[in-house]
């Protein structure tokens, strides 16, 4: 019997197609600031341990050294998209043989942003239909201009999927050495989404979130020219007391989990946007404040998220030197529920959050005015760093009874009842004047003593 | 002890010869595991030890432990609780027993005994998926809770039957309960195994994500001193203990199940006279079941004495 070969080779426009459709515009630029941050991690040989302490680290970097940070800038108008940043280029050799490719190849030294070998391109195709290139390292420097439609049209063979790179003059000097992308033709869906005067505070957002850990720690960014400030994770410790940790590895993973209570604003309160698990992979959030099933909330052992746990505050921290190893999903901003690392972990994070609920619980009581149960918990919180909550040894939390503070053991129980019965319990009593209220406390007395339960 | 509970008003512990008959099984159990080589007296009991401290008193005269946890949840009587400490090692904790299972540290083995006596709730539920998590390998888990219908014959049949039991444990349960059920499977009969299922399936979440770990089931007892109580246990282990208890010698403890949701082991105590005690103590052991011939005691009650007879708590006045 003869074999012949059928064709199973992959096709430019399905490929593009497919794989931009499960991605936001705002990933997209996330995916590019990546690939930028992994320049620097290449250039700088940074490791994951320089990244933890910029995690670690209570007090910022001064002005003048965030200053003197490599910096990227995002700059957008409805016309084009442009990336620049001087975190040390892509070597051309590198982007010859791995840079372009849909996908690492075997012996690819991973960065520690960059997992799949695909968010660059992605970012390329889903933004618009031309796009120009240039990097320069210190020893090497290429451009490359593409247009995307043109390419897409040709498609016999492999071949037609290379990418044509030119070697130009290396950088100057370490500080020039960087990447600009410059997207231009954009799509359609992309154009509108830029006219979107909300669109600039919605890709801030998501990048102070993000990288909340890098920003004025390892890198600037700016976008449209205006600085990305960090988000401000009010992290807390009970007074006198101490926040659960756990530090363990398992598969190349090593995981840091954290629960504690928030540090409360100026006013004494606890901001619920804040609240939450923030889930982090080398060192990018890749959920901020969550408080949904995927960090376990309402999935037991853990209650659903509500109002009274404004001010619990958790972070899991995942490093390994083999992003995928992490359990994060392709556009690095959602979790792979099913990692066994991450199941196993979520475990722990609920016995970390456990004593956090429980003190939230006992302040709340049920039914009793939040406020000033707010104010009170505020008294006992400390402002803190992660550092601050680390410890050799695991630690579970527990924040000491304030002086001050008295156990409720009551609870103010109110319902309406018909006026009629009410006059009822009055005649059959015979007590015409007893009041709305004594009529409550008789009738639950009456039940407590007839049940035994008194 | 909850205060939904509170049957320490109710109960003079002491005296509930099947609880006690779980006890000593259990007492039983924690020595042959010692004899195949699980230090049970370096281990830590938590438990809640309400105002009586039976079991603590217990695994402390006959196991040696010494390392003691006590969680009370009810506020009421914290200086009771506190008075009533039967050793100096006994710590006592006041708060919701979920609090504090995230203390048990994973570097130790604890036997942890949340020993409920009021039905299942949506908290206990998840204690029990939270000690799944939490406890080490080796680490024994013991949970007791009332397996009578929610609510009281006495509200009338149309707010006390299958269907309203149903609704309780779904809403309760939710998050373990398993798809289509129906009011039959929550008959008044069904009940011991509904809240087995639940315990079960509330173990298994919490141990499903531990890789190499997994829970070896033990005991699973009912029994009614009044209520009737289901109690299921076993240990949290990995290959290394998995292979130690297969030498555990199981005619001697012919009491022991290998399954949380199969049918329980029923600890039925006889009621006799002291003095017929002694007499069909003085035929024990025996291999069948033979009625005496001196007072009427039908198999069915000897068959019962011979099973808990080594176990059985002799209650007698003393004068303090």
């Amino acid at each position: 019997m003869k074999t012949e070969l059928a064709k199973a080779f992959p096709k430019k426009t399905f490929f593009i197609q497919m794989f931009t459709k499960d991605i936001s515009l705002e990933d997209s630029i996330l995916d590019l600031i990546d690939n930028s941050i992994d320049g620097l991690i290449r250039t700088e040989h940074l490791s994951l341990s320089d990244i933890s302490k910029g995690i670690f680290r209570r007090s910022g970097l001064s002005h003048q050294a965030i200053m003197r940070l490599p910096a990227i800038a995002v700059d957008y108008s409805s016309e084009e998209v442009i990336i620049k940043d001087n975190c040390g280029g892509i070597d051309f050799r590198y982007a010859l043989r791995e840079a372009f490719n849909f996908g690492h190849s075997a012996n690819y030294a991973p960065g520690y942003l960059g997992v799949y070998g695909i968010g660059l391109k992605r970012a390329l195709f889903k933004i618009g239909n031309r796009f120009h290139i240039t990097s320069r390292t210190t020893s090497t420097g290429f451009t490359c201009d593409l247009d995307v439609k043109d390419w897409l049209s040709k498609d016999d063979s492999l071949d037609d999927w290379q990418i044509p790179l030119s070697s130009t003059k290396s950088a100057e000097s370490r500080a020039h050495a960087g990447t600009t992308i410059r997207i231009t033709d954009l799509h359609d869906e992309v154009k509108l989404r830029m006219k979107d005067p909300t669109f600039e505070n919605d890709l801030r957002s998501s990048i102070e979130k993000t990288y909340s850990f890098f920003l004025n720690e390892h890198v600037r960014v700016a976008v449209n020219r205006t600085p990305v400030k960090p988000y401000d994770i009010p992290v807390g410790r009970p007074k006198g007391g101490q926040a659960s940790f756990e530090h363990y590895e398992k598969d190349g993973v090593v995981v840091r989990i954290f629960a504690t209570v928030a540090r409360p604003d100026k006013d004494g309160h606890f901001r619920q946007d804040l609240a939450g698990w923030y889930v982090v992979c080398n060192g990018r959030i890749v959920l901020p404040a969550d408080k949904s099933t995927t960090s376990g909330w309402n999935v037991a052992p853990m209650p659903q998220f509500q109002p009274k746990f404004r001010s619990f505050l958790g972070f899991v921290l995942f490093e390994s030197k083999d992003p995928l190893r992490l359990p994060w999903t392709t556009t690095k901003r959602d979790i792979n529920g099913e990692s066994a690392i991450y199941l196993y972990t979520k475990g722990r994070m609920a016995t970390a959050a456990r004593p956090v609920i429980s003190f939230c619980n006992r302040k709340y009581g049920q039914g009793r005015d939040e406020q000033p149960i707010e104010r009170e918990i505020s008294k006992g919180v400390l402002s803190a760093g992660l550092g601050d909550l680390t410890s050799k040894k695991t630690t579970v939390f527990n924040a000491p009874a304030q002086k001050e503070q008295k156990v409720r053991t009551t609870t103010r129980v109110q319902y309406d009842a018909d006026n009629s019965d009410l006059e009822k319990i009055r005649k059959h009593l015979r007590k015409p004047r007893m009041g709305a209220s004594t009529i409550g406390q008789y009738t639950f007395q009456d039940f407590l003593k007839r049940e035994g339960l008194k | 002890m909850s205060q939904l509970g509170k049957s320490y008003e109710k109960i003079q512990y002491e005296f509930r010869p099947a609880k006690q008959v779980e006890r000593r099984m259990l007492l039983h159990t924690f020595q042959s595991l010692m004899e195949i080589g699980f230090p049970i007296t370096h281990y830590k009991y938590t438990g809640l030890g309400s105002i009586y401290f039976v079991d603590f008193i217990m695994f402390h005269r006959y196991l040696g432990i010494r390392k003691f946890l006590s969680v009370e949840a009810s506020t009421d009587i914290t200086k009771r609780v506190k008075f009533n400490r039967p050793y100096a090692n006994v710590e006592i904790a006041i708060g919701d027993i979920a609090e504090f299972i995230p203390q048990l540290s994973p570097g130790s083995k604890h036997i942890l005994w949340l020993d409920f006596d009021y039905i299942l709730t949506q908290e206990i539920l998840d204690a029990i998926c939270l000690a799944a998590t939490q406890l080490s390998p080796g680490s024994i888990l013991l949970v007791t809770v009332d397996v009578e219908p929610p609510g009281k014959p006495e509200e009338g049949l149309s707010k006390w039957n299958p269907r309203c039991w149903r609704r309780y444990f779904l809403e309760e349960g939710e998050a373990y309960i398993w798809p289509r059920t129906s009011a039959f499977d929550f008959a008044l009969s069904r009940l011991p195994r509904i809240n087995a299922r639940l315990i079960n399936a509330a173990i298994t979440k919490g141990i499903m994500a531990r890789g190499s770990v997994s829970f070896f089931p033990l005991f699973n007892f009912i029994y009614a001193d009044g209520h009737r109580m289901l109690s299921l246990g076993g240990m949290v282990v990995t290959n290394a203990e998995r292979l130690k208890l297969a030498s555990l010698d199981r005619e001697m403890l012919f009491f022991l199940k290998y399954s949380l949701t199969e049918d329980p082991y029923e600890i039925v105590v006889p009621k006799v006279t002291r003095k017929e005690r002694l007499y069909l103590d003085s035929l024990m052991p025996c291999r069948r079941n033979r009625a005496p011939k001196e007072f009427e005691f039908d198999p069915e009650k000897m068959a019962a004495y011979r099973k808990i007879y080594r176990y059985y708590p002799a209650y007698t006045e003393i004068l303090l």
